[in-house]
């Protein structure tokens, strides 16, 4: 049961009173130019998830507030580096082995 | 099998017998028979005492089987407890207290423990190797139904109660500094120092009583005795304000960021105050794994003879609860504990044949104490068979062999005796570690695994962390609780916990780690010697599945079920090690050892529920109108967390005969159904109406405002999420309506892209599901009904497909629908008129219908309904609903999507009206359609049934169907294969009311 804090309301709260949306900061090709999208990017897009051992970045959703943020967690150990709002820049891994 | 009573008598100045008082004696129940114990017995001291020596039976071969251990690592004496809901199967009887009137059973026995039928499998062992079932009940496949009935009624351990639980169980959430799992001596250490650091800390110990297992032993430490010196422990510890101590609560689970489950047991009879167990969700920023040692077995031939039990445990019965294993005892022992056993037994006036050694030459102060108080010792020998005389269970005698034989046979004699204790050193018992993905190093020093590399947050103490002698132990827990200190709070200058240097402790010569003995036995030694005694796993079973080519850990687990079961392997692991490594040859240190996971003892799904049950399990919604609608008791059915009436029988109807009649009504007249539940989101703003156009696959962002349109919802696959009316209420205002159990879902997918995808567009999203009640009506007299209402005539005049104005004096929205066929307004007010609303339709003779009358009418009109005619793969084009995809918009969900080869291919299945010739048949949806009705298995199926229903406007049954390439096959037969038949069914159109047949 991960702990979580929100970027947004700054509430600290179990797993359970957050959804969970998927990997983070993927970039919808149509969103760029909806004219054209190569049958590759789009199947990248619609079905490949990197879904690696490691650092990842997830967007959550916090049930108080209702905001979706950005988890930066390890997949491998659960650790969470970070939380943060969408709109900020991205805050980087640990350096150190885990 | 029931031997001479084992209770010693009371003897003044003994150490035996600490916790029982003999002058309040108990009644229980074991298996129909009538026993008495006294007050302080667990349930298996009382069946020792008893002379019991039988407990159960094991789990594969039925083999009798006695108490072998002390506490929660107990694999033998598994037994159901309680009566009716109440009833625990697999439950340990070391950790059952006692109590008047106690209801217990053995377990995996028929119709006796003592004459157990399947124990006849024992007979044949040699046909039930590992893998059995995969390598028997494989052929003829025709068979496999009755050997899935024979493997269904062995399998299982224990049996399920068939009574409703009765008893309350609750959750506590709980964030303490440090979790200390384990109230032993490290465990107490342990917490002691981390109060003293001014952290709070919670010590949780699994059995009734805190200290562990020290009152094994003797000495004195800061000059009081042992057990004293943690008397004067615990009573500070308990007096402290920041230390919080569980009793019979074990940590049954650690999970990531210091979150732990610990399960209590509250109390065994459930009164109205007390919850029987209790939950604690722990949050602890720093956790001391102090959970101790399991000592192992020795493996020898019929080592699981019942009479055979640990030496520990042995020890620790005699001195808690005056029970002595027999009354002539042979020790076994690769250690110092067996000495200890050997002493006490003796002090207790059993007679101690002969204290076996395995060691050549132990040289430590035990061993001088044994010899000097006159026990008979052999050294360098291995135990190397167990008998009975007569055939029995028990045992009689043991054979002993020298383990050192350098040629010919080797020297062995019998020493006859009633019981073996035995002991093969300690385990460390910290399979919580693993939960958090730590390994566990095998340590071949001590012969198991020992914990190694942990995790932030985490540290082990004491025995579980390989350290055994009381002194270190002591050192060991004040050592883990220090470092909780400083890591939680590096800045407070803390006392140190040190004791006098005047300790008398004997320190003991490390077991030497012996996994089988002796060495390499013959096969039919090695078939009987076992490793794991739930499981009915021997040497001869490991040594198949390595020959079979399972050679790892996890793969000779599954294949032998070594170390499964409700004790999962807690006193197997240690020695299956050493042996697995023995027999494949490599490096003990590189032998791995399987996956520890939760929970470390079974755990009630009482528990885990908690007041998760009933009403509680799920909440519910409640329409506006619920009161009014749900007087008469109608049927009613889930539809996400709403419950809707399924229609409204009256004069005892049948519910098929309601539903005709609330059809008939609204297709001659009219009636309103409550559509409170279905979603309503208005999303405002500059940007809304591009929003909404991004977001739906219709194009809403040229309604002009009072329009209304039928629009879907598509995910960015291009398959349908949802459907729902999208109406303009002004030119920065939409609202869109969704399927009652998708609006919190709606909501949430519309939020999500807002924020993520589109954060700079101006438009704003809120839920008004619950702001309004909602009435259609329905029927070629709805107009006129609705026409009834004061100030409805003039609005409805308007013409707009939206409305907004007063009726009867209230602010009230009014949509026109066609869903069911038949020309509907939705009216919506504020919801707390919602009943007077109601009240007033149904006074002007409108006829309440409920959701399956719906159903059929929208069937008949060939309306879809989501999650009936879409399951998340198919499209608007699939649904022939492709006039409902924007075919100008650049960009919107799913359009891209859309255009891929497979969805745009021509032979997907369509969406198809579906008349069965028999008029009376109702293929139920998820019905198969196959093509031929006489194809031989397996049949080839071209589609299925997604509604059906009894039609009382056409008076026959109709269906709609996806049927593969179905909108090229009008008028063509199929076949819908229902009830073990194929029967013929023609393809349609789908609007039944405007006659499709």
């Amino acid at each position: 049961m991960l702990l979580i804090s929100c970027p947004v309301c700054s509430i600290t709260a179990d797993e359970t009173a957050y959804t969970c949306g998927g990997d983070a900061h993927v970039t919808r090709p149509q969103s760029l130019d909806p004219s054209y999208v190569s049958p590759e990017r789009l199947t990248d897009y619609l079905n490949l998830a990197p879904s690696a051992r490691g650092w990842c970045r997830e967007l959550w959703r916090c049930h108080g507030c209702g905001s979706w943020f950005a988890m930066l967690r390890h997949s491998g150990n659960n650790r969470i580096a970070a939380t943060y709002r969408l709109d900020e820049a991205l805050p980087q891994p640990p350096e150190e082995a885990v | 099998m029931k031997g001479r009573p084992h209770r010693l008598k009371p003897q003044a100045g003994t150490p035996f017998g600490r916790l029982i008082d003999r002058a309040r004696p108990l009644d229980f129940r074991f298996d129909g028979k009538r026993l008495s114990g006294v007050t302080g017995d667990t349930l298996a001291s009382a069946l020792l005492a008893n002379g019991l020596r039988i407990a159960g039976r094991s789990f594969k071969l039925h083999r009798p089987r006695g108490v072998l251990g002390i506490g929660s690592e107990e694999p033998n004496a598994l037994v159901t407890v309680g009566e009716g809901g109440e009833k625990t199967p697999n439950l340990r009887a070391t950790m059952v207290p006692l109590a008047d009137g106690l209801v217990a059973e053995s377990q995996n026995r028929w119709p006796t423990l003592r004459r157990d039928f399947a124990g006849v499998a024992n007979r044949f062992k040699p046909l039930l190797p590992p893998g059995f079932y995969y390598k028997t009940f494989k052929w003829p496949a025709a068979l496999w139904p009755f050997y899935e009935k024979l493997i269904r009624k062995a399998g299982g351990s224990g049996r399920a109660p068939e009574a409703a639980d009765p008893d309350r169980y609750e959750h506590v959430h709980l964030s303490v500094d440090v979790l200390v799992a384990g109230g032993g001596l490290a465990g107490l250490c342990a917490a002691e120092a981390a109060a003293a650091a001014g952290l709070s800390v919670l010590l949780a110990e699994e059995t009734a009583r805190l200290g562990g297992i020290a009152d094994g032993y003797d000495g004195s430490v800061d000059g009081l005795f042992l057990l004293d010196w943690i008397r004067a422990k615990v009573a500070a510890l308990a007096a402290h304000p920041n230390v919080h101590l569980l009793t019979r609560a074990p940590v049954v689970a650690l999970h990531e960021q210091g979150f732990a489950w610990v399960v209590e047991t509250v109390t065994d009879k459930t009164t109205a105050d007390v919850p029987r167990e209790r939950l604690w969700k722990v949050r602890a920023r720093e956790t001391i794994v102090a959970t101790g040692a399991h000592e192992k077995p020795l493996v020898f031939p019929d080592n699981d003879r019942p009479g055979v039990m640990l030496a520990t445990a042995a020890r620790l019965n005699l001195r808690r609860y005056a029970v002595a294993p027999g009354q002539v005892a042979v020790v076994v022992t690769s250690g110092d504990e067996g000495y200890r056993t050997a002493l006490d037994l003796k002090a207790a006036g059993v007679e101690v044949e002969r204290v076996v050694d395995l060691r050549l030459r132990p040289d430590s102060p035990m061993v001088h104490i044994g010899m000097a108080m006159g026990l008979s010792v052999s050294h360098g020998s291995a135990p190397v068979a167990v008998r009975s005389i007569w055939g029995g269970a028990t045992v009689d005698s043991v054979t002993v062999a020298n383990r050192l034989v350098i040629e010919g046979a080797a020297l062995t004699r019998e020493i006859f005796c009633d019981t073996v204790l035995m002991s093969g050193g300690w385990s460390p018992a910290a399979q919580l570690v693993g939960h958090l993905g730590a390994r566990l190093p095998f340590d071949p020093a001590i012969g198991a695994f020992r914990p190694a590399d942990l995790p932030l947050g985490l540290q082990v103490a004491g025995a579980a962390n390989g350290v055994f002698d009381a002194v270190d132990v002591i050192e060991d827990g004040w050592r883990a609780g220090e470092e909780a200190g400083r890591r939680l709070n590096p800045k407070k200058k803390r006392p140190q916990n040190r004791m006098s240097a005047e300790f008398d402790v004997t320190r003991d010569d490390p077991s030497e780690p012996v996994g089988m003995l002796p060495d390499p036995a013959k096969r039919y030694e090695q078939a009987r010697a076992f490793v794991d005694f739930h499981n009915d796993v021997t040497v001869g079973d490991l040594r198949i599945a390595l020959s079979e080519g399972y050679t790892d850990a996890e793969h000779v687990k599954r294949y032998t079920t070594l170390g499964i079961g409700p004790d999962q392997g807690k006193t197997a692991h240690g020695n299956s090690a050493a042996i697995l490594a023995h027999l494949t040859g490599i490096v003990p240190t590189e032998q791995p050892h399987t996956t520890f996971r939760p929970p470390w003892t079974p755990v009630s799904f009482g528990v885990m529920a908690g007041a998760r049950r009933g009403d509680g399990f799920k909440a519910a919604r409640r329409s506006p109108l619920e009161q009014i609608i749900r007087a008469g008791s109608p049927p009613v059915e889930a539809v996400g967390q709403w419950w809707r009436p399924s229609c409204y029988p009256v004069d005892g109807e049948s519910e098929e005969d309601a539903i005709r009649r609330e059809v008939r009504a609204v297709r001659s007249t009219a009636g309103i159904l409550d559509a409170s539940t279905l979603g309503k989101i208005t999303v405002a703003g500059p940007d809304a109406a591009r929003f909404l156009d991004l977001m739906v696959a219709t194009d809403v962002g040229d309604l002009a405002p009072g329009q209304t349109r039928y629009a879907l919802f598509l995910d960015d696959n291009g398959f349908i999420r949802d459907d729902g009316m999208v109406a303009r209420l002004s030119p920065t205002r939409f609202l869109l309506t969704t399927t009652s159990g998708n609006a919190a879902r709606a909501y949430d997918h519309l939020e999500k892209w807002r924020q993520t995808e589109w954060p700079d567009l101006d438009a704003h999203i809120t839920d008004e599901t619950e702001r309004w009640a909602q009435v259609l009506v329905s029927g070629p007299e709805a107009r006129a009904l609705v026409e009834r209402l004061d100030g409805a005539s003039t609005l409805l005049s308007a013409g707009s497909a939206l409305l907004e104005g007063m009726v009867e004096g209230v602010a009230a929205r009014i949509m026109r629908a066609r869903y069911t066929g038949a020309p509907s307004f939705e009216i919506a007010v504020a919801a707390g008129y919602g009943p007077a609303l109601w009240t007033r339709l149904a006074e002007h003779g409108a006829t309440p219908f409920g959701l399956q009358t719906l159903e059929r009418l929208r069937l008949e009109a060939g309306n879809i309904a989501i999650d009936h005619e879409t399951d998340g793969t198919v499209t608007p084009f699939d649904l022939g609903l492709g006039r409902l995809v924007s075919a100008t918009k650049t960009d919107f969900l799913g359009r891209h999507g859309l255009m891929r080869a497979d969805l745009t291919r021509a032979n997907r299945k369509h969406l198809v009206g579906l008349v069965p010739d028999d008029a009376g048949l109702v293929p139920p949806p998820g019905t198969q359609i196959v093509d031929g009705p006489s194809a031989h298995p397996p049949r080839r199926t071209s589609g299925h049934v997604t509604s059906s229903g009894f039609s009382p406007t056409r008076g026959r049954a109709i269906a709609l169907a996806l049927v593969a390439n179905g909108r090229a096959r009008m008028g063509q037969t199929v076949h819908v294969f229902h009830a073990g038949e194929a029967r013929p069914a023609r393809i349609t159109g789908t609007d039944f009311a405007m006659g499709a047949l």
